[in-house]
Formats: C-alpha cells, sequence, structure tokens
C-alpha cells in the first residue's frame, strides 16, 4: 500500500515515523510549502519523494492512502482534493475549523465509497477504550451522569502562533483540545440533544476556557470543562467521572477507578482500580505513544479490507455540530438544540 | 558484592514525576522535594551503592546540581549519564512554535558561546544548508547546560531515537555518536522504547554505542514490540544495556521487578528512582545483594 503525508509539521513527522514501520505500507511522498523543511527531509529521506503542493504529488504518485497532517486552516481544500482524486485519507483532528466546512466535506464524501478517518486518538487509549467495553457491557448499570474535563498548561500570555487567529484556527481550546472529550462522549454516549455553552477569551482572540452542559437522546446528563491555561498539567490530562445505578467510574490516560454497588461479570470484588499497564501490551513500534500507531494499524487495515474506520468524517462531523453549538450557546446566551448533518 | 556493574539514581522522583497517576503527580506537586532534601537522598544513595545518576537536561538541573556542589563533593563520585534533550520542553515549544521557529528558539537561548558559532557560520541562514550540522549544533546547546559536571556516557532521548529509527535515518545516529567522540570525548548511548528494532537497525548500520537505555519490567511495560521480544533480543545483543522503567513506572512491586531483573543475566546496568530513605534502603538493598 502506497501513503503520502500531506504536512511535515510535528503531526506529520510522527505518523512518518509509525507509517514507515508499518508492514505492507510503502512510505513513498511528502508534499510540504515549506522549502527548509522538505530540503532537510530530503537529505535525510533521499529515498523519500518530495512536492511542494499536493496537486503535484497527487498527479505523479499512485497512493492509496493520503495523510493530511496540516493546520486545520487547509483541512477543506485538502480533504475536497483528496476525494476527487479518489484518494482515501486520514485528517488530523478536529476536521475542519467550523461546521459549515464540515458539511462541504461530508457532502463530497457522500458521492464516493472512499475510506477515511480523522485523528481523534484517544479512542486508541487503552484506558478510554477500555471503558467503552464497560459501559458495553454495563457494568455501572444505567448511565445517569457524565462530567469530563480536560486540561492543559500550553497558554499563559498572548499566543506565538498565528493559529490562534480565530480566522485560522477556528477556535481555541474548544476546538483543539475539547474535541477530544466532545468525541469521547458521543462514542460513549451517543448522541448529544441539547447544548448550553459558556467560553472565555483571556490572551488572544480564541477561547482559552470553555464549559458546557449536556442532554444526551438517551437520558444521560454530561458536562465538559476545558482550558489549556490550567497550572499543573504539563501533559495534557483527560478525565472523565461516570455515574450509574450500579456504581461510578473515573477514567483518565492512567488508570480506571470503579466503585461498584454490586459485583457484576467477572469484577467481583466492587472497590476496582485498572492501570494502563495491565492494559498495554506493546505495538509494532511505538514513535510517541502507542494509541498514534494503533490509529494507523487501524486505518491500514480498513483500507486494505474497505471496511469503513472507527472514527470516519461522518462521525467526526457529530463533534464538530456539537462544538458549534456550544460556540453558538455562549453567543445567543441560550441552550441550543444541536443540528447535526443529515 | 552486587553482579551490576552501575546502579544509577533516575532524578525523575526528585521533580514529583509520577508515571502511574499524573494526576497523584500534580496533587503532590506543592510538595516537591526540596533541594536539601535531595541532596540528603542522593548521598544516602550513594552510601548504600547507588554509582552514579540519570538526569535530563531539564531547565532546574544547573539550580541543583549546583546546590549538590556547594554542599557537598559528591557531584565528583558520581557518574553522570544525562538524557537529552528535555523532551516535555521540547515538545511544548514544537506546539507553539513549529520546528524552524523552535530550533532558532533553543539556539537564540542557549547562551553567548552557541550564539557565536552560529553568527561565524553565517547567522541562521547556516540552518539551511546541513541538517546534520543543524542537529550538531542542537546537541551542543543540549551540551551547554551540563558543563558542570562530567557525564560519562550522554544519551539521546527516545523521542528523537525512536523517530529517526522509525524514518531509518542512519546519519543522524552517525553524527550524535561521532559529534559527542570527537569534540566532547564522550560516549553516546540511546533511548528506546523499541530495542529489538534499534539493535537489529544498528547492526545492519554497523554502529555501536555505548549503551542503549531501555524498558525491562515485569509488566511488559514499554516494551515494544512484546517483552518477549525484548528479552530474546537482549539474549542475543553483545553490547551494554540500562534497563529503566524496572519498577514498570511504580506498577510492580520492587521484590518482584528485582527478581525478574536480577533473572537477566545480561542486564549489569540498572536505573532506580527513589523518593525517600526507607525507599532507597529497601531498592538498594534487593540489588547490592543480588549476585
Amino acid at each position: 500500500m502506497k501513503v503520502g503525508i500531506v504536512g511535515l509539521g510535528k503531526m506529520g513527522l510522527l505518523h512518518a515515523g509509525v507509517l514507515n514501520t508499518l508492514e505492507d505500507v510503502q512510505f513513498v511522498s511528502v508534499a510540504e510549502k515549506d522549502s527548509l523543511l522538505t530540503k532537510h527531509f530530503k537529505n535525510v529521506l533521499p529515498k523519500i519523494n518530495v512536492y511542494k503542493h499536493l496537486d503535484e504529488m497527487l498527479e505523479s504518485e499512485n497512493l492509496d492512502l493520503l495523510h493530511i497532517t496540516t493546520p486545520v486552516v487547509s483541512h477543506l481544500p485538502l480533504t475536497l482534493t483528496a476525494i476527487k482524486n479518489g484518494i482515501n485519507f486520514f485528517v488530523e483532528k478536529p476536521l475542519t475549523r467550523n461546521l459549515d466546512e464540515a458539511k462541504q466535506i461530508c457532502s463530497e464524501l457522500k458521492k464516493s465509497n472512499l475510506i477515511h478517518s480523522v485523528g481523534y486518538n484517544i479512542r486508541f487509549n487503552e484506558t478510554f477504550s477500555k471503558v467503552k467495553s464497560l459501559l458495553e457491557q454495563k457494568v455501572l448499570g444505567d448511565i445517569t451522569n457524565v462530567k469530563s474535563s480536560m486540561y492543559a498548561s500550553n497558554v499563559f500570555s498572548k499566543p506565538f502562533r498565528m493559529a490562534i487567529q480565530k480566522k485560522i484556527s477556528g477556535g481555541g481550546v474548544l476546538l483543539e483540545l475539547g474535541c477530544h472529550l466532545v468525541d469521547l462522549l458521543l462514542w460513549y454516549f451517543g448522541p448529544i440533544t441539547k447544548v448550553t455553552g459558556k467560553t472565555k477569551t483571556v490572551y488572544s482572540e480564541v477561547e482559552d476556557f470553555a464549559h458546557a452542559k449536556f442532554q444526551f437522546e438517551h437520558g444521560v446528563d454530561g458536562e465538559l470543562d476545558t482550558s489549556w491555561s490550567k497550572e499543573g498539567y504539563s501533559i495534557p490530562e483527560i478525565n472523565l467521572e461516570i455515574k450509574g445505578n450500579n456504581g461510578n467510574l473515573r477514567v483518565n490516560q492512567d488508570f480506571i477507578e470503579m466503585k461498584l454497588k454490586n459485583p457484576v461479570l467477572e469484577f467481583k470484588q466492587t472497590d476496582i482500580k485498572i492501570y494502563k499497564q495491565e492494559l498495554e501490551k506493546g505495538v509494532s513500534f511505538d514513535v510517541a505513544g502507542i494509541d498514534y500507531t494503533k490509529e494507523d494499524i487501524h486505518l491500514v487495515d480498513c483500507v486494505k479490507n474497505h471496511k469503513q474506520a472507527l472514527i470516519n468524517v461522518f462521525e467526526a462531523s457529530r463533534t464538530q455540530s456539537v462544538i458549534e453549538s456550544i460556540y453558538n450557546s455562549h453567543s445567543e446566551n441560550r441552550s441550543l438544540a444541536v443540528d447535526y448533518i443529515d | 558484592m552486587t553482579r551490576f556493574d552501575s546502579i544509577l539514581l533516575g532524578d525523575n522522583a526528585f521533580y514529583g514525576i509520577d508515571h502511574l497517576s499524573h494526576e497523584r503527580a500534580r496533587q503532590r506537586a506543592d510538595t516537591v522535594q526540596r533541594l536539601d532534601n535531595i541532596v540528603n537522598l542522593i548521598k544516602y544513595s550513594n552510601e548504600l551503592g547507588a554509582t552514579g545518576m540519570v538526569v535530563a537536561t531539564r531547565p532546574k538541573l544547573r539550580e541543583w546540581i549546583e546546590h549538590l556542589k556547594q554542599s557537598s563533593d559528591i557531584v565528583d563520585k558520581l557518574d553522570f549519564h544525562p538524557v537529552l534533550p528535555y523532551a516535555r520542553g521540547l515538545q511544548m515549544k514544537l506546539s507553539q512554535l513549529g520546528i524552524i521557529n523552535t530550533l532558532k528558539d533553543i539556539m537564540k537561548g542557549a547562551g553567548l558561546g552557541t550564539e557565536l558559532k552560529i553568527l561565524a557560520k553565517g547567522g541562521f541562514g547556516f540552518m539551511k544548508r546541513d541538517v546534520i550540522e543543524l542537529f550538531k549544533v542542537f546537541v551542543d546547546t543540549e551540551m551547554i547546560k551540563l558543563n558542570m559536571i562530567k557525564p560519562k556516557i550522554i544519551f539521546l532521548h527516545p523521542v528523537l531515537v525512536d523517530l529517526a529509527l522509525a524514518l531509518e535515518m542512519k546519519n543522524i545516529f552517525e553524527a550524535f555518536n561521532s559529534h559527542l567522540q570527537k569534540k566532547y570525548k564522550i560516549e553516546a548511548g540511546l533511548c528506546t522504547k523499541n530495542f529489538p528494532r534499534l539493535i537489529s537497525k544498528l547492526e545492519e548500520w554497523n554502529l555501536n554505542f555505548a549503551s542503549i537505555m531501555t524498558s525491562f519490567n515485569t509488566a511488559g511495560f514499554l516494551m515494544n514490540p512484546s517483552k518477549k521480544a525484548c528479552e530474546d533480543a537482549l539474549e542475543k545483543y553483545q553490547g551494554n544495556v540500562l534497563a529503566m522503567n524496572i519498577f514498570a513506572g511504580g506498577y510492580s512491586g520492587i521484590k518482584e521487578s528485582a527478581n525478574y531483573i536480577i533473572s537477566l543475566p545480561k542486564i549489569r546496568n540498572i536505573v532506580v528512582g527513589v523518593s525517600s530513605k526507607e525507599h532507597a534502603k529497601e531498592t538498594f538493598q534487593l540489588f547490592t545483594n543480588a549476585n
């Protein structure tokens, strides 16, 4: 399988590394506008074909899969180019800057039978994927409530990055980090029907803090809180607290903690703690976290067997819908129903 | 008489780093060890058998080395094994500045010597010419943080080793090895989360490093592609291995972990983290009595 990458930033290099180690994958080409990066890349990896523009790369290479790892501002034109050329693709999260862009991609994709995936890699994290199976097994019984948070210590002054301009990034912490929470919540509990959102901007023109309350279609109440301006989080940290009628569960990247009312299935005790060390069992190659390796292995398998990926563009567009509703709820100062793409 | 050639003290515990729970580490951040406590713990560990230290090139490294030197002659007794670059700092910069501006930022902040070197090379324009030269200057900027100690082996962090290995960048490995040996007369080592593939590639490329630092633990934590594959690779490998994460980030018990490491005869060098005198005593007793 021939794979190319457009965008040689941090995530592009990471995926290039992972893909280059996978069996049955030939990482053949890169498209990158920054001539300094492409020159250095060519210098150390002379076998990889380097192009300035995606169009040139797609004209010259017969790719089976394209990884789009550019800033979000270019996701819409690049995914549309991939679709137009009939190339299966992966695009980093968030899918787009706003819901309108996501609608345009979905509309074009419906006419194709391409395989596509969006980089919500947290679903491949061992503790969070274990929670998905615990919820499906109804270990907590019927779920009533969930509180979620994601915090990082990245922004404490006016950021250097141009990407913090709203017209380029589309949003702030909610779109960049909070999108992982929304994706997890939709995966775990199904559609969110109603949203009440508040955001706060301190350091630039996009939000540094966001809080939202949710009502899910299946009766669960939820909350989300996120910020990239919170002290003490040198590594971004996700926490979920889930309440059900058979007990409570807390999960983060390190462990799952459960306090059950009654023993259920293999859980003969009611106080349970499962560490990531119990769940992680090695991957073929770890470049910068096994989630990314699993994400790429899954997609390559989907392309080989022509089956749709776990987190495809249509799934990711639902996350985009919820985020748009939070922004709109804040600006209109009222609760709003979520408008999903048909 | 221990069968280990070296038992090194890791510095993570001094900064409150906790691989079992980042949440717990954050909650303890306010009570991160005072410098005096760190100095006492290092001295005590040295008495118990610690022959050296593995240290990251964190911004605070210079501060506590200075403190260590002022209060004791312990620095001269220890073999230092620095790991560069400081990965968390690098990742934060990459997220905020992008690749090129991160490199410029690191070099600008690296002190007068490096700035003069950059100017001698014609300013930042030299970055356009040669990526290997760029990598060497990057190593030089990291070395400035280490000028208060005499490192025995300097390790390249897995964030760079595993990316360069994945992309098969042989020239990065060659440059790191030869630059440290030629310019600093110091041996080079590599840290990896992919031990079997790394040693296989090094053999193919005919490259030798003084030591490979990698995880060995009962849980198989950070042992890729599997615990069994890492154990098999260790059997065949002729070079030095420095075993890290031997307690699986605090998940495995001390005795169980020690028994496992002792059962691997090719492991003659280990790094351990200790957070208190009691913890140090329990840990060092198990390894110093091993034969």
